[in-house]
C-alpha cells in the first residue's frame, strides 16, 4: 500500500499531537505530583527522624520522674532544716539555745564571711565563729558531738581550746564552722 | 458469463480511503493512549493523596510530640537540677568531718602527767580533706621527754588505727624552767608542742566502700 502526501503529513501531524500530549502529560501532571509526592516522602522521614528523639526525651523524663520522689523528699527535708529570712537573725540565737541546752551558757556567734559553693544552687555557705568564753573539755566535746549529730547543715571546719591562765579547770574554746543557708 | 459493470467503485475507493485515514487512526490511538495515561494519573494521584494524608497525620504528631519534647526537656533540666542538688547535699551531710571522735581520742590518750594548755585543729578543705592538730602542753613525771613522747606515740597509734595518712611529730620538745608538784615531789617539766595531721576519712568506711562480694566456692 502506498501512503499518499496527504496521509504522510496527516501521520506525521498525529505523531505531534502525540508527542504534544506526552509532553503536557509528563509536564503538567505525573511531574508535579510526583514531586509532590517526592517533597511529602522526605518531610515525612525528616519529621519521623525528629519525632524519635522528642519521644526519647519523653521517655527520659518520665524515668527521671521515677528516680526523682527520693531527691525531691531530700531537698523537702533540707529546705525544712534551713529557717527563712537572714542568717543573722536566727543563727547566733539557735546556736546560744544549743548551747544552753548543753549546759554551756556563755557562747558567742559572730558572722564570718559567705563561702562560696557552686555544687549547691540555691543556697551558700556561710562561715561562723561560736566563741566558748569558759567551758570545760569533756562538756565541750559532748557538745560538739551532739551539735554535729543534730545540725546537719553545720560542718565545723576548725577548733581551738585554751587553757584559762586564772582558772585551769576551764578552758576558752573557738568553733569556727560553715553552715548552709537559703540565699 | 455475464458482465458485471461496478458503477460505484470511486464511491468504494473513497470510502476505503475514508477508513484508513491516518489522522483517524492515529487521534483513536491516542484517545486509546491518553485514557490509559488518565487512569495511570488518577492511580498515582490516589497514591500521593495517601503520602499527603501520612504526611499530615505526621505532622500532627510532630506538632504534639514537639509541644511534649518542649515540656519534657524543661522537666529534666529541672530534676537533673534537684537530683544533682540532693547528691550535693547528701555527699556533703555524709562527707562531713566529725570533731567528737577526734576530741575522744585526744582526751583518752592524754596520760595524768601531761596537762594540755592549747588545741588547736584545723580542717583544710583545699582538695583532699585533711586535718591539722596541734597539741601544745606541759609534761611532767620522772622523765617528762619520755612522757610526751609516749602521748605522741600513743596519739599515732589511736589514729593511724582508724584514719588512713596519719602522722604525729614533735614541732618542739624542751625542758621547762619550771618544777610542778606532781604525786608529792617535785617534778621536772618539759614543755612541747605535737602536730598530728591525718586524712578524716575513717578507714571502716573506705573498706565498707571498696568491699567486694566474694564468688561463692562450688
Amino acid at each position: 500500500m502506498k501512503l499518499g502526501k496527504e496521509e504522510v503529513q496527516k501521520i506525521g501531524l498525529s505523531a505531534v499531537m502525540l508527542v504534544a500530549l506526552l509532553y503536557c502529560y509528563f509536564s503538567m501532571l505525573l511531574g508535579p505530583l510526583s514531586t509532590q509526592e517526592a517533597a511529602a516522602n522526605a518531610t515525612i522521614a525528616d519529621l519521623k527522624k525528629k519525632i524519635d528523639p522528642a519521644e526519647a526525651s519523653v521517655k527520659e523524663a518520665e524515668a527521671l520522674e521515677k528516680k526523682s520522689p527520693d531527691a525531691v523528699a531530700t531537698l523537702d527535708q533540707v529546705r525544712s532544716l534551713i529557717p527563712d529570712g537572714a542568717p543573722v537573725a536566727w543563727f547566733p540565737e539557735r546556736i546560744n539555745n544549743f548551747f544552753k541546752r548543753q549546759g554551756i551558757d556563755k557562747t558567742a556567734a559572730h558572722v564570718g564571711s559567705e563561702l562560696g559553693d557552686k555544687d549547691l544552687t540555691g543556697f551558700k555557705k556561710l562561715g561562723w565563729s561560736i566563741d566558748v568564753p569558759a567551758v570545760e573539755v569533756v562538756p565541750l566535746a559532748i557538745a560538739i558531738a551532739a551539735l554535729e549529730n543534730e545540725q546537719q547543715m553545720i560542718e565545723v571546719t576548725s577548733i581551738q581550746i585554751d587553757t584559762l591562765k586564772d582558772d585551769v579547770q576551764f578552758q576558752r574554746a573557738v568553733i569556727v564552722l560553715s553552715t548552709i543557708v537559703k540565699q | 458469463m455475464a458482465l458485471y459493470l461496478n458503477l460505484y467503485h470511486e464511491i468504494q475507493t473513497q470510502e476505503m480511503q475514508r477508513r484508513r485515514d491516518p489522522l483517524k487512526i492515529g487521534i483513536a490511538v491516542m484517545s486509546l493512549i491518553a485514557t490509559l495515561l488518565l487512569c495511570y494519573y488518577f492511580w498515582r494521584l490516589q497514591t500521593v493523596h495517601g503520602v499527603k494524608g501520612e504526611l499530615a497525620r505526621v505532622k500532627s504528631h510532630w506538632t504534639k510530640a514537639q509541644e511534649k519534647q518542649t515540656a519534657a526537656n524543661a522537666r529534666i533540666a529541672e530534676l537533673n537540677q534537684t537530683i544533682r542538688l540532693a547528691e550535693a547535699f547528701k555527699s556533703k551531710i555524709e562527707g562531713r568531718v566529725y570533731w567528737a571522735p577526734i576530741l575522744e581520742r585526744i582526751i583518752r590518750s592524754v596520760p595524768s602527767e601531761i596537762q594540755i594548755t592549747k588545741l588547736q585543729g584545723v580542717l583544710s578543705t583545699e582538695g583532699t580533706k585533711r586535718v591539722t592538730v596541734n597539741i601544745t602542753g606541759i609534761a611532767t613525771g620522772t622523765v617528762p621527754r619520755t612522757v610526751a613522747e609516749q602521748l605522741r606515740t600513743s596519739l599515732y597509734n589511736k589514729f593511724s588505727a582508724d584514719y588512713s595518712g596519719a602522722n604525729s611529730t614533735f614541732k618542739s620538745l624542751e625542758d621547762g624552767a619550771e618544777t610542778v608538784f606532781y604525786h608529792g615531789a617535785n617534778s621536772p617539766t618539759a614543755l612541747f608542742s605535737i602536730e598530728l595531721t591525718f586524712n578524716p576519712v575513717m578507714k571502716a568506711d573506705n573498706a565498707k566502700k571498696t568491699e567486694q562480694p566474694q564468688p561463692k566456692k562450688t
